[in-house]
């Protein structure tokens, strides 16, 4: 890293390599998601590279990475519950779609909705089922879909309206 | 988002000679800029017209050198808190309670020697903006030089920049007000310092977020 602050490429690269791998497994112990942590091993890599003025040579490298780290691991964490809190809502539509029918047995109940699922539009389904069904994120439906995640709860939440209306 | 390898590429690709930053040294300079702004505000506000025989006064001497020094190791502190990983340093985050914890030890002494209600402080809201206008400058100065490290506690980074901050405000304006009466110290001098510093904090933290 000390020759990487004077601007040799060549250690700068190798540095980056052994640090992508240090903090590759240390972001694995807090995020389960692969695709998570290959992102944010990649924030990190680009927040080492934004504050590589504050390093002192004099002092052992390790803690200077995984304070960063740790920062953006925080930072990702804290956006996630953010977004999860967001999905929370969803789970809400959908019970409050269950409670509001008139439906009284458990079996008429998912009998009905998997009637009301049918007669949604096929990509509106599939995100449902995605989304509530496979437990999928709702980034990796925005991916699978190539649409925004944004998009994706917005097309989610049309779906819970039309839910509610035909099982009304 | 691209490869991680593609990005180490790049990244690489970039790599200038940077100087590594000196915590200390930057402290050193924001202090002289600092005292330089609060000299600056003294000669546009004036200076209070009993200075010479204030400075004779060892009560006096005392209670600005104590905000002196918590604003000087409140600025080292928020300084070091910049630079990731500096856990070996976490000490300097309790040094500015030192002259704090005295100053207000201080204050409370001469609220006890002459009593006096608070209410009665009158109203000298010019005594707070002079508190704001003196730590206006050097917060922002501080505040940029913090930004171009590198802050991964952000919250304690901010409450020691505005300690020091409000530290050299209060300092600042103490030499520009000429009633020193305890009750109008309190309420126009050190409570404006105090609320710069809460609010500072919160909003601080927000600015050394990168």
């Amino acid at each position: 890293m000390a020759l990487a602050q004077q601007g040799d490429k060549k250690s700068y690269a190798a540095f980056l390599e052994e640090a992508a791998r240090m903090i590759r497994s240390y972001i694995r112990r807090k995020i389960n998601t692969k695709e998570d942590v290959e992102d944010v091993t990649q924030e990190v890599l680009l927040s080492i590279h934004r504050a590589r003025k504050t390093y002192d040579p004099k002092r052992p490298v390790k803690p200077w990475i995984l304070a960063i780290a740790t920062y953006r691991i925080n930072d990702y964490l804290r956006k996630h519950y953010r977004i999860s809190g967001r999905e929370v809502f969803g789970h809400d539509a959908l019970n409050t779609i269950s409670s509001d029918s008139d439906v009284t047995s458990t079996s008429d109940k998912s009998e009905s909705l998997i009637k009301a699922l049918d007669s949604l539009p096929e990509k509106q389904r599939k995100i449902i089922t995605m989304m509530k069904i496979e437990g999928h994120s709702v980034k990796d439906i925005a991916k699978h879909f190539g649409m925004s995640v944004s998009a994706v709860k917005v097309s989610a939440h049309r779906s819970y309206k039309k839910l509610k209306n035909i099982m009304k | 988002m691209k490869n991680t390898k593609e990005i180490i590429k790049k990244l690489a690709s970039e790599a200038t000679p940077v100087k590594p930053v000196k915590p200390t040294a930057r402290c050193f300079i924001w202090c002289v800029f600092a005292i330089m702004c609060v000299g600056v505000a003294w000669a546009f506000i004036g200076i209070r017209h009993d200075f010479a025989a204030k400075i004779a006064s060892g009560m006096f001497i005392v209670e600005i050198s104590l905000a002196l020094f918590a604003g000087v190791l409140s600025a080292l502190a928020a300084s070091w808190l910049s630079i990731p990983g500096c856990i070996r340093q976490n000490w300097l985050i309790w040094l500015p309670f030192i002259p704090i914890t005295m100053l207000v030890f201080l204050i409370g002494y001469q609220v006890f020697e002459s009593p006096s209600h608070l209410l009665e402080a009158g109203k000298s809201i010019h005594c707070a903006t002079d508190v704001l206008m003196v730590a206006a400058v050097p917060a922002v100065a501080l505040f940029v030089m913090l930004k171009f490290a590198a802050s991964t506690r952000n919250m304690i980074t901010s409450i020691m920049a505005v300690t020091a901050v409000a530290a050299f405000g209060y300092l600042g304006s103490r030499f520009i007000c000429p009633n020193d009466d305890i009750s109008h110290v309190i309420v126009w001098h050190y409570l404006p310092a105090v609320i710069i510093a809460v609010v500072g904090a919160v909003v601080g933290k927000k600015i050394l977020k990168w």
